[in-house]
């Protein structure tokens, strides 16, 4: 299968890619990994004239971590990049094996983290542990720059609040507090590897001796038109000792707020599974 | 028994070394000097009357160098079967009509893909779309729409009949009415593909002399070549089909493609090669899937389980044109009737005209479907009766020397010993049935059986296969064979019959193979003949070769050629290894003092040398194999009660094969027919809606990968011995181990969990509700 | 669209050549430089078998631009041998059987061979799930598993 044709760019700044952006404006695709865009040309599914690659702008495969902001991460960074990282595997350990669940060793040597993200794909496993760990994303144009909240990102399936002029540059993570920790769990559309039919992300801050919910994040994945937060569960737990009842009931409200559309019935039951699972591991984590 | 040196070791496959190191040249890979790239116009509607088909435009687009459609070819059809009852019913291009989404309609052949692709669209065809119909038993009711309204010669009461398979012996009412148990059930199996990893591709060249030259990606070249010719109007002899490696088959590269065609006619046009690669977009979305069938089964049983009638019928979605339809409705009655003894036994099979792509055969051909269905019901039957599923295929399974009701005659049969082995080795009386009394654990394991047979080897066109061994100048051999490799290892398994009669090493060989020009006819790698029809071709030219080697250095040798022995290329007297000559020296010899005899071997075979036709696919009457393989597989799963999630741990199983020519190959068989079995049975399933293809890419369609590896064990059952000088019965292993494994798998799945399916593939919700079911 | 003209490194050698810029690595390798070993069976980023090593990481050729392939080291399957003598993959991978249509197994070795230079005594899980991107049809993967695992274990 043949990639259709285009005009190609290698711009050796931001502000060079910015420009062309705002000339070409729709007509032309950022180009960071590959995986997701050429794929969708050679199926005609978008059809640029032009591609704009970020390849030979220095700088832009960072991870860099700050003790009062947290983690920077860049658009050139790979999903191995991240799961080597010592910073990420220690701090947000959920996010590192989550990349490490994505794709194929293949893919997670060439696919990013940011390119994932603008893919808008509803089942991104990625999306799950970024929407709880209420990450920021810092975007820019010749227009200038803005920062949006990843739960205002993903619009529709497969896209995003960006502006066609728009360039996402950096991830930004907070610095997860005391006593958090993060969970996702998920399960295939079939066998052991592809889509992920259901995924449930957690972000838990709870006390550890009595089990008091101090503060809680849910995304799922897989289950809507995009990645979503369940808020009513979440609204349900904060404050609570998590306990058994507490879990199954919280389970069903989760459940409550997916709207799959396909295989549906067995998206909801996945989904209260999984809650409760990834919910039992964020807690063992803390203790 | 004599030592054997070659045959029934496992020996590393003689292509390997092309294989490792990326030289093995597939058809993908063939590149010729100012060759020419083509794509193909596909039908979108299912159904539909093409009024006008305007090329004008795309014929002016800079780069494009012919276009061909239904008009430019010779209106000559074609079918997977070619008989009095079943005329070929399907054109290489749509003519007046287009029957499924995807159906060629035109080719263009332009300087690259690019061009091409865009040539396409400029083509213009109007259409009148008709009524269609994709759901088999919706298309035999008597309102459906007609697809074929010049109807072949099958008449029924039911429309859209593309053919019908109907036998019967014994008295089944009677039957039943004399059974203790009665079952009825409906089973159905989805349609499913097979994936092979090198995509359709064809190279064709015309040459200056009149010959049309094919590198094909194929199952046999010489099925090609008779379908080529013939739609084209070309002597055979003027269509050379070459060797090519092919990257998987399975069943779906047996007969003749529109692409195929395309790519020819579009040389003959242009005078140029044309090459054309399908997507594999375009592979799920219009070539031939697996056959999806529908068995309903009633069953009689007495007392002790001993099956005492049968009534089947099987409903087959063919597709629009008759495919392999007719076959797979013939093959699931085989299917039936080998494995276990059935007094009394109804069969009624159709093969059903639907808007849909056409189908084609998919290792096993309609056994994994029917298995399935047969293995899962006795199981229930077994449970009714308080008999454990040992114990009630004990019962039934066929033995040696039982004659079968179309004639043939089971010669051996390890039958039994495979299910006694299986069990044994599985411990499966111990781990049966457990699992169901561990309420409230996650996690519970099942154990299941299924036991299956396969014919080896069959009368079908072409019917001969035929082999040329060559002494060269040095003693070196040249083997010259029409069996095609297709991955099972034919060049192997050939070379060590040669080695082992002619005393030589396995590097002294040369095959040269699945050439239409050169080498001899053989049926081809799609009817389970390889080893057993191409290897006693083999084995008879090799054995020629050596009694002419034989004769001449027995008179060098002043011997008697009984008392010659060949080893290392070498010729000497049994107990007398002084005495000896070289085979160069024997070739040599033979050249001088016999009229310059080279010493060429000639062999040829066909299964039951007496029988001229394969059984009526109507009736099924007739003898149809003189071989028989037998397996019983077990499958140990584990099933997540909280996900429905499955995992296949286990899978054992024990064949009878003869005897394997190659162990190491047969292994590799083995292991890939479980994993087949394994996505048949849980991932696997070409979702469709109304003609058109959903799944369209591995990403839908999931077969396994590394990480869903299942453990393998493998218990020979031999049954057959290798002789020199003699012909041989062994079996097949290239299909059978699909069936067995896929039924096993179901019936673990109900072991595990106390729910039946009755549908393949075993979605994870299908367990959840049938759990939640069991529960009210 | 202009050619452009780009310097890849495959196998060690230098190879100059002009290409438009959507045609793929996979392409210029199989079309125009003869490197027919590496292999699409998907297109689309799904099967492996376009698999090739760029400096030493497993990468899907079939996704990526040829002239953004400059200044690497690339590895195709004909660069593991030199003439008869083969690396070690290749000689387990013959000698266990893990070879039936071919297809994969160029892409298999390669990635293989990344997998055993990260780590040389991988578990059989680490194996199994470094290869969940190269897809057989033929083998099962067992037979592959076994000839993995009997390089890592010294085999040559």
């Amino acid at each position: 299968m043949r990639i259709p044709k285009f005009e190609y760019f290698s711009p050796s700044s931001i502000e060079e890619a910015c420009s062309l952006l705002s000339k070409y404006k729709s007509e032309a695709k950022i180009l960071a990994g590959g995986t997701d865009l050429f794929v969708k040309m050679k199926k005609k599914e978008i059809l640029p004239k032009y591609v704009i690659s970020l390849k030979k702008i220095k700088n832009l495969n960072f991870i860099n971590w700050d003790e009062k902001e947290g983690l920077t991460i860049g658009p050139l960074v790979t999903h191995n990049d991240l799961v080597n990282n010592t910073i990420v595997r220690e701090k947000y350990d959920f996010l590192a094996e989550t990349c490490f669940k994505i794709g194929t060793r293949q893919v997670r040597n060439m696919g990013t983290l940011i390119g994932n993200l603008c893919n808008a794909s509803p089942s991104s496993d990625l999306a799950s542990p970024l929407l709880v760990l209420e990450a920021k994303l810092r975007t820019v144009s010749i227009n200038g720059e803005r920062v949006i909240p990843i739960e205002e990102f993903f619009v529709a399936p497969f896209k995003t609040a960006l502006d066609p002029q728009e360039i996402l540059v950096e991830i930004q993570i907070p610095k997860p507090p005391p006593s958090s920790s993060g969970s996702y769990k998920y399960i295939h559309k079939a066998s052991s590897v592809g889509e992920t039919l259901v995924g449930v992300a957690i972000f838990l801050k709870m006390d550890p001796q009595n089990l008091i919910c101090e503060a809680i994040r849910i995304g799922l994945s897989s289950v809507a038109p995009t990645p979503i937060r369940a808020h009513m569960a979440e609204k349900f737990l904060i404050g609570k000792k998590i306990e058994e009842k507490v879990i199954k009931d919280s389970a069903e409200i989760v459940s409550s707020e997916t709207k799959p559309r396909s295989r549906p019935w067995y998206r909801k039951e996945m989904s209260k599974v999984l809650f409760e699972e990834a919910i039992f591991s964020a807690m063992e984590k803390i203790k | 028994m004599e030592e054997l040196s070659f045959v029934g070791k496992s020996i590393p496959r003689k292509d390997g070394f092309e294989k490792a190191t990326g030289r093995a040249i597939y058809t993908v890979d063939i590149s010729l000097p100012g060759m020419l790239w083509g794509k193909i116009l596909r039908s979108p509607y299912p159904h539909a009357k093409i009024l006008n088909i305007d090329t004008s435009r795309a014929e002016k687009l800079p780069g494009v160098k012919a276009i061909i459609t239904g008009k430019d070819t010779l209106g000559i059809k074609h079918g997977f079967v070619e008989t009095p009852r079943y005329p070929p019913d399907q054109y290489p291009l749509a003519m007046d009509r287009v029957r499924y989404i995807g159906e060629e309609i035109a080719a263009v052949a332009a300087i690259d893909e690019y061009v091409a692709e865009e040539a396409l669209t400029l083509i213009k065809v109007d259409y009148e779309e008709l009524p269609a119909v994709f759901d088999p038993e919706e298309a035999m009711k008597p309102d459906a729409p007609e697809i074929h309204p010049t109807h072949p010669k099958v008449k029924e009461p039911y429309k859209n009949i593309g053919g019908k398979t109907e036998t019967f012996w014994g008295d089944v009412e009677k039957g039943f009415a004399e059974s203790y148990l009665v079952r009825e059930d409906r089973f159905e199996g989805q349609l499913r593909t097979h994936c092979y990893m090198e995509p359709q591709a064809t190279v064709a060249s015309f040459d200056y002399s009149g010959k049309l030259n094919v590198w094909t990606s194929s199952q046999g070249p010489f099925i090609k070549r008779a379908k080529l010719a013939t739609t084209l109007g070309l002597p055979f002899n003027n269509v050379h089909v070459h060797k090519t490696y092919v990257g998987g088959a399975y069943g779906g590269k047996v007969d003749l493609f529109s692409h195929e065609f395309c790519a020819s006619l579009l040389s003959i046009k242009t005078g140029k090669p044309v090459k054309i690669v399908c997507t594999r977009q375009e592979i799920f979305e219009a070539y031939r899937h697996g056959q999806p069938i529908i068995v309903e089964l009633k069953t009689g049983v007495k007392k002790d389980g001993t099956l005492h009638a049968q009534k089947v019928k099987v409903i087959n979605n063919a597709g629009a044109y008759r495919g392999s339809g007719v076959v797979v409705i013939f093959l699931c009655w085989g299917f039936i009737m080998l494995p276990y003894r059935i007094p009394n036994l109804k069969y009624e099979g159709y093969s059903v005209y639907t808007n849909n792509p056409v189908r084609a055969p998919q290792r096993g051909h309609g056994a994994p479907n029917l298995r399935f269905a047969v293995e899962s019901q006795m199981d229930m039957i077994a449970e009714e009766l308080g008999i454990d599923p040992i114990e009630i295929r004990l019962k039934n399974a066929r033995q040696k020397g039982e004659n079968l009701p179309n004639g043939d005659y089971v010669r051996n049969c390890g039958l039994i010993e495979c299910i006694e082995k299986v069990a044994q080795q599985t411990l499966f009386k111990e781990k049966y049935g457990k699992a169901r009394l561990k309420e409230g654990q996650r996690f519970r394991r099942g154990i299941g059986i299924g036991v299956s047979s396969y014919f080896s080897g069959s009368l079908i066109y072409p019917n001969s296969s035929a082999a040329m061994v060559k002494l060269n100048d040095d003693g070196t051999v040249t083997l010259l064979t029409g069996a095609l490799d297709i991955g099972q290892g034919a060049e192997t398994i050939l070379s060590q019959i040669v080695a082992e009669e002619l005393g030589v090493s396995i590097e002294d060989i040369r095959v040269v193979a699945a050439d239409t020009e050169t080498t001899p006819v053989d049926i081809g790698s799609w009817i389970s003949g390889g080893a057993y029809v191409s290897g006693n071709a083999v084995k008879m030219a090799a054995s020629d070769a050596r009694r002419q080697l034989f004769e001449i250095a027995a008179e060098e040798l002043e011997a008697n050629p009984e008392d010659l022995v060949a080893k290392n290329r070498e010729i000497y007297v049994k107990d007398s290894p002084g005495r000896s000559i070289s085979f160069s020296q024997a070739v040599s010899a033979s050249i001088t003092k016999k009229r310059g005899n080279p010493i060429i071997g000639k062999g040829h075979y066909r299964t039951m040398k007496d029988v001229p036709m394969h059984p009526s696919l109507a009736t099924t009457k007739g003898r149809w194999s003189d071989n028989y393989a037998f397996d019983a597989q077990v499958a140990e799963v584990e099933v997540d009660m909280k996900t429905g999630q499955i995992k296949l741990l286990k899978a054992t199983t024990a064949h009878d094969c003869g005897f394997p020519i190659n162990p190491l190959l047969v292994e590799g068989q083995i292991d890939g027919q479980v994993s087949m079995a394994q996505g048949h049975a849980l991932w696997e399933e070409v979702l469709m809606e109304n003609g058109k293809t959903l799944t369209t890419s591995f990403l839908d369609y999931k077969i396994p990968c590394a990480k869903d590896m299942v453990e393998t064990y493998y218990i020979d059952v031999i049954t057959e011995k290798y002789e020199k000088d003699k012909p041989y019965r062994t079996k097949e292993v290239g299909e059978g181990y699909v069936s067995g494994m896929v039924a096993a798998i179901a019936n673990a799945v109900y072991d595990a969990t106390g729910v039946r399916i009755k549908k393949l593939p075993i979605y994870p919700e299908k367990i959840l509700m049938g759990l939640k079911d069991k529960k009210r | 669209m202009k050619k452009r003209l780009i310097e890849l490194k495959i196998n060690g050698e230098y190879y100059e050549i002009a290409v438009e810029p959507q045609r793929t690595l996979l392409e210029v390798l199989r079309e125009d430089l003869g490197f027919t070993g590496t292999k699409e069976a998907c297109g689309t980023g799904e099967c492996g078998a376009c698999t090739v090593l760029i400096d030493g990481k497993p990468f899907l050729s079939c996704l990526t631009l040829a002239i953004e392939s400059q200044g690497k080291e690339i590895t195709t399957i004909e660069g593991l041998s030199k003439g008869n003598d083969l690396h070690p993959l290749q000689k387990a991978f013959i000698q266990y059987g893990a070879i039936q249509c071919g297809f994969c197994t160029s892409g298999m070795i390669l990635n293989a061979k990344s997998i055993l230079e990260e780590n040389p005594k991988p578990s059989r899980e680490e194996i199994l799930k470094g290869l969940e991107g190269n897809l057989c049809r033929c083998t099962g993967y067992n037979k592959i598993l076994e000839a993995i695992l009997a390089v890592s274990e010294g085999e040559k």
